[in-house]
């Protein structure tokens, strides 16, 4: 590991530059001393990073950098002076992450080379591993939802497996046909010591199971019914604690609202019954009513809906993504739109931000993740989509997109081309590519699951019947 | 007579010059005696009555034998002497007959005095500077050549009045009053004139030298002739005889001269060249041409327009430009052609390659000398130059020559320099008609045993743009999830298609293929209809909800129990077979799922539309002959045959979306049939030979035909029934074409592989034409048996289109 001096000898021309470690980054051993020092012009995030190391005295001889990149994680735990990565934004830039030389960075925003630029470091996310093993399903997973350690996936032959997140692997506890058709979304919710779990089928359904907390027994719970509701589910999203509305978009555009936990107490509507379904069978279910309907809340397919604020205990706002283009911010009490942005494509999946309100992502057929600005109260309501923020880097259909609920700057998102990918928001292209699937099989849906000790995990289902998951 | 003369011309004339306007002359014609002579007074009034008289010669008619007359030589002051005698004569007792002529010479208007007359013998307008001008130059003093007459010039002659003499000879020597005339009374006077009259003589009294003047025959004729407006002298002649001086050619016999008037044309502008005039003044205004253009500093207007550049210098003083147009008149001249230099053919020493060897020889010989190689010239070698003889056949040459140069004629030929860039017409970027499909996003993989994947012959979306239908060669129909490319159905309609089928063996093992397959437009219709075999095969897709589950059992349930057709006709023509299908359905609300009821036809159904509705649609099965097409409705169970009798081999049909009419193409033609009326409405000659598809564009004002030899043929109903535009991009034969339902979008699949998808904007504006632009070809679909492309189907609500090929697969292109 050279030095700096004999670097920026070699080199030419230099620029000064002062190094800080980030405030939010709780490891304080990572610091170096802010006092400026001399880099090559064009030094980029490797070099840095190099420099970095080498002032906290974490070079490993043997280990060159590119090498580090990719190998040396697994043993950065056992090590624990093993070189580290480190990410970098040069302050005024917009807080965007360093990805060019730093020279050509501060030129762009114009910072002056004449002072010793300040650069705030911290270290950079894990390379994401993907496990070598596997859950098999019998169909294609189309859906994934955690709650605690369990894991629910919706398969497309009616089936809802559950699983539990035992240290390394996966281990099935549970699994009960749903419904007669393909299973299309799925999403769970505690309440009562026991998991609330929403599956909507292509079949027209959307049923509501119970779940105790080991997972091990199912039991259905009831149907949700609405008259005029007679379109597929196509998203479904459950409020946080305590309503725990669970609000639902349809095929025709139609967005309705469920108060599934409290439907056993109140009311004689929703009063367990017997009904005898459309295949025949006689069950005993409740007959859930919808607690609010917005009629053609779109003109089409409503691909994604989502509570606008994961953080908060009462949720007021619901976001709506369709196919019809546009985005639709809504008032749940007054069931009243709020805001309405409309992009160019279709909207493929859709998630809120859990740090930052009125922060929402986008997956869209045409390979691209958006980011939209859904914030009412600002003066001026140009807050549309920012359609440069991410370059199409997959290479199809943008099937899931889910925010990470650690970092505020980080989502995940699954597509049909196979691969998940990691965003930075400050990065216009992904920090990491995984491959997860072969050839021709599609991604379809994954779940991030941030509790876990070891690290964030990121469960993907696909067209290949499997779930597999990604440890970052 | 008492008349005192003043002496003195000047006088005079200021005196005539006052009295101008009633100087009178004596006109023949107002003559109240209508003789041809003057009367006049030969007598002299009383000199003081008269005093303001200037011109004091009397003109007298009557012929008077006094000597004491002098012939003044000036008419004008004669006749005022004689209007003055008039005068006198009015104041006097017995010439009351010359007073009455008086009058009438007052009353005419006599200015003839002024010396000339007009043709006519009216008197001409003139002043009296003029006339005394005339009086001056008229009255020549060489008549007093021995100085004795009076020269007092012009003063008044009333001066003399109280004096002895009138004035003073040339010698300065008093001219004595002549004593007769001072002395004589009127009675004299009178006598005098009466002798005059009898004697035939013409007095006339010159006041300035007291005389009276006798004139002469020759004066009077003179003034005679003036009076009448002839020429002055008797002996002038105005029409001399004409003397033909050229004595060569007899015009009139020689020709020459044949046409002595020159016709009227002549002298007129032509209106021909107004009208050309016109016309360039009329572009110039409009600015097609410019002035360089017509002033020739620029040939072409193409190159000006190309050129001009607002900023180039200028020079500020030109302005010549009738000049330089002057100067470029006349034919422009024309450069000949130059002779070809010398080449080494021609020397002296040709190289050996030149020098003919005898077979060469031989053959130019043989030739026309314009053929050979280097005409009539043999290139030989020579020792030196000096042996050089003279060349035999430059003469020849020469007169070739000559004789291309007098008798070819040569013309500047104008080479059209027209940027072909400019004609092609300015067309909108296709960034700009952003969206259209652009990119391959989703296969939808059809699962097929054996090698040969089956060929997709037919798909179509579901009205609610989830749910994807294909039809393949191995007779299945397969139901898809557009957005994950999930296959969720697949039915067998080539087993339901033989079992309806009478003349179908049980043991047949071939395999009908799904030639044509449609959605039902309406989106709370959950039912398809596929062509397979002989038969039209109703599908319920089992996709519907609630609602729609009830709509759709009532739209199926006549067909569910085989239909019941009205008419005998068409009873015949086609039969409802209700068919069982233990397929589950999708939707858990769906009653029922896959073939309900097949329509068995009399011959292969090739091709079926939906009614945008969804209630009717109409089946066609080319080789069946009158019952070709035939218009079914599916929630009465009924089917109609609108035609006794085959018009040619029907190949396709398609409703209009909102009006009764019907479209069946034939081979070549397309027919616009109104359903109410039962009538032809138009026949639309595409133009082709063999047409494989239609659509009408939402608007149901536009037609697209595709064809097997390539084209694409856009109509405009409301113009006319030919074509309004034909594309040409294929390579191979046409399969499919198809509007989209909300984007301006459309486009043909081919069966080289490719889908080409154009803009087609269709403006309510009926004076605009469509704007057809391509925008897109897609590629992906391999060819498999020379066959490419087989159908396509855009998606009902996004800018997306799905694509079956031969290669078995079927593509979603989206816009990326």
């Amino acid at each position: 590991m050279p030095d700096s001096d004999s670097d920026s000898s070699n080199e030419g021309f230099q620029v000064r530059v002062a190094l800080k470690l980030a405030s939010t980054v709780e490891n304080r051993s990572l610091e170096v001393p802010t006092e400026p020092i001399a880099v090559p012009a064009d030094i980029g995030r490797k070099g840095l990073s190099a420099v970095v190391n080498h002032l906290l005295g974490r070079s490993v001889g043997d280990n060159d950098d590119s090498d580090n990149d990719s190998k040396s994680d697994a043993d950065e735990e056992d090590d624990d002076k093993a070189q580290l990565n480190f990410e970098f934004i040069v302050s005024g830039t917009n807080n965007r992450l360093l990805r060019k030389g730093v020279e050509r960075e501060a030129r762009q925003h114009g910072i002056s080379l004449e002072e010793a630029i300040p650069i705030t470091y911290f270290p950079a996310s894990n390379v994401p591993d993907l496990s070598e093993e596997k859950e098999e399903l019998p169909d294609w997973v189309s859906s994934l939802s955690s709650s605690g350690s369990l894991l629910f996936s919706g398969c497309y032959d009616g089936t809802v497996h559950v699983y539990r997140n035992d240290q390394q692997a996966l281990k099935e506890v549970h699994s009960v046909t749903v419904s007669s058709g393909p299973i299309k979304c799925l999403d769970t919710t505690v309440h009562k010591d026991q998991t609330w779990v929403a599956t909507a089928s292509l079949d027209h359904t959307l049923s509501i199971h119970t779940c105790d907390s080991k997972g091990k027994s199912m039991q259905a719970f009831g149907e949700c019914i609405h008259e005029g509701f007679s379109c597929t589910t196509s998203s479904l999203n459950f409020c946080s604690a305590p309503s725990q509305l669970l609000a639902s978009g349809g095929g025709n555009g139609t967005i309705c609202l469920w108060d599934v936990t409290n439907a056993g107490n109140d009311g004689t509507d929703a009063a367990p019954k017997k009904r005898k379904t459309s295949s025949g069978k006689k069950s005993l279910l409740a007959q859930i009513r919808p607690t609010a309907v917005l009629q053609s809340a779109h003109s089409q397919l409503v691909s994604g809906v989502s509570w606008g604020n994961h953080s908060k205990d009462n949720a007021t706002t619901l976001i709506s993504g369709s196919w019809d283009h546009s985005i639709k911010l809504w008032d749940v009490e007054r069931q009243d739109c709020l805001l309405t942005l409309n992009g160019s494509r279709v909207v493929a999946c859709l998630d809120t931000s859990y740090h930052s309100e009125g922060v929402v992502a986008t997956g869209h057929p045409d390979c691209t993740i958006r980011l939209w600005d859904v914030r009412t109260n600002q003066s001026n309501q140009s807050s549309v989509v920012s359609d440069k923020t991410f370059r199409p880097s997959h290479k199809a259909w943008v099937s899931c997109v889910q925010w990470s609920q650690t970092n505020a700057f980080h989502l995940v998102s699954s597509s049909h081309d196979g691969t998940v990918k990691l965003w930075d928001i400050r990065s216009s292209n992904p920090l990491h590519t995984v491959k997860v699937f072969g050839k021709e099989e599609k991604g379809l849906c994954l779940n991030y699951q941030a509790s876990a000790e070891d690290g964030p995990k990121v469960f993907v289902g696909g067209s290949d019947c499997s779930i597999k998951c990604i440890s970052f | 007579m008492a008349r005192k003369k003043p002496q003195g011309k000047k006088s005079k004339k200021a005196e005539v010059e006052e009295e101008t306007p009633d100087l009178e002359s004596v006109d023949q014609g107002e003559n109240s005696d209508g003789s041809s002579q003057y009367s006049y007074d030969g007598s002299d009034g009383d000199g003081s009555q008269q005093e303001d008289e200037g011109s004091d010669v009397y003109v007298s008619d009557a012929y008077d034998d006094d000597d004491d007359f002098e012939d003044q030589g000036s008419s004008d002051e004669d006749e005022e002497l004689m209007e003055k005698q008039h005068e006198d004569d009015g104041s006097g007792d017995e010439m009351n007959e010359l007073e009455d002529l008086e009058q009438t010479y007052e009353s005419a208007p006599r200015k003839w005095k002024s010396g000339k007359r007009s043709a006519t013998g009216n008197p001409r307008k003139g002043t009296a500077e003029s006339q005394l001008m005339h009086t001056d130059d008229l009255s020549s003093d060489d008549e007093d050549e021995d100085g004795t007459g009076n020269r007092i010039g012009r003063v008044p002659l009333h001066w003399y009045d109280d004096l002895e003499h009138i004035g003073y000879d040339g010698h300065g020597k008093k001219v004595a009053k002549s004593a007769s005339k001072t002395e004589g009374d009127r009675v004299d006077q009178a006598i005098a004139n009466a002798d005059n009259q009898l004697t035939g003589k013409f007095v006339v009294h010159d006041a300035l030298n007291d005389k009276s003047v006798e004139l002469t025959q020759r004066q009077l004729e003179i003034i005679r002739r003036i009076q009448n407006g002839a020429y002055a002298h008797p002996e002038h002649d105005g029409n001399p005889d004409y003397i033909d001086y050229f004595s060569g050619v007899d015009p009139e016999l020689s020709g020459l001269n044949d046409n002595r008037y020159l016709p009227k044309s002549k002298f007129q502008p032509s209106k021909w060249e107004k009208m050309q005039v016109d016309n360039l003044l009329r572009k110039l205004e409009q600015g097609y041409i410019s002035m360089d253009y017509l002033t020739g500093k620029v040939r072409d207007m193409n190159d000006a327009n190309k050129n001009k550049d607002p900023n180039a210098p200028f020079l500020l003083w030109t302005g010549a430009e009738e000049d330089e147009l002057n100067m470029k008149k006349g034919p422009q001249h024309i450069a000949a052609p130059k002779v070809a230099p010398p080449g080494h053919a021609e020397s002296y020493i040709p190289p050996n390659e030149y020098v003919p060897t005898e077979e060469e020889l031989k053959e130019w010989e043989e030739m026309e000398p314009k053929d050979r190689p280097h005409g009539l010239l043999v290139p030989k070698k020579f020792p030196n130059l000096r042996s050089v003889g003279a060349y035999k056949h430059s003469v020849r040459e020469a007169f070739e020559r000559c004789l291309d140069l007098y008798l070819c004629p040569r013309v500047m030929k104008r080479r059209l320099n027209i940027d072909p860039e400019s004609l092609v017409p300015k067309l909108p970027k296709a960034s700009d008609l952003r969206p259209f499909p652009t990119a391959k996003c989703i296969e939808y993989k059809t699962p097929y045993d054996g090698d040969d994947a089956p060929v997709i012959r037919c798909v179509s979306c579901s009205p609610n743009g989830q749910f994807l239908a294909s039809g393949a060669s191995d007779g299945i129909v397969r139901l898809w999830e557009v957005e994950t490319g999930r296959l969720l159905r697949s039915w067998d309609l080539s087993k339901v298609s033989k079992s309806v089928d009478p003349d179908c063996d049980e043991d047949d093992d071939s395999i009908k293929p799904v030639v044509s397959l449609e959605w039902n437009p309406n989106a709370a219709h959950h039912c398809m209809l596929a062509a397979v075999g002989k038969c039209a095969i109703l599908l319920a897709t089992g996709t519907e909800g609630v609602h729609d589950a009830a709509i759709t059992e009532a739209l199926l349930s006549e067909a569910k129990t085989g239909g019941n057709i009205k008419t005998e006709k068409a009873a015949k023509a086609v039969k409802w077979h209700s068919v069982k299908s233990e397929s589950k359905p999708v939707s858990s609300f769906g009653l029922s799922s896959g073939p309900i009821c097949a329509l068995l036809t009399r011959n292969e159904v090739a091709s079926l539309r939906w009614h945008t509705k969804g209630d009717y649609f109409v089946t066609v099965s080319p080789k069946a002959g009158a019952p070709s097409v035939l218009i079914h409705q599916l929630s009465k169970g009924n089917s109609q045959q609108p035609f006794s009798k085959a018009k040619g081999e029907a190949q396709t049909a398609c409703f209009h979306p909102s009006k009764p009419f019907l479209f069946v193409a034939t081979q070549q033609h397309v027919r616009v049939y109104h359903l109410v009326k039962q009538a032809m409405v138009k026949r639309l000659i595409s133009g082709c030979r063999w047409i494989s598809s239609l659509d009408v564009h939402p608007s149901g004002d536009h037609l697209i035909v595709g064809s097997l030899d390539r084209r694409m043929i856009w109509f405009d109903l409301d113009l006319s029934h030919t074509p309004f535009k034909t594309l040409k991009y294929h390579e191979r034969a046409l399969r499919s074409t198809k509007f989209h339902n909300r984007y301006p979008l459309m486009a043909s699949a081919s069966d080289d592989g490719a889908v080409h998808v154009f803009h087609s904007m269709v403006y309510s504006d009926l004076m605009r034409n469509p704007l057809i632009i391509p925008v897109k070809i897609l590629r992906g679909h391999s060819i498999q048996k020379k066959l490419g492309v087989l159908n396509l189907s855009f998606h009902p609500t996004q800018p997306w289109l799905f694509t079956a090929g031969a290669d078995g697969r079927i593509f979603l292109y989206q816009d990326i």
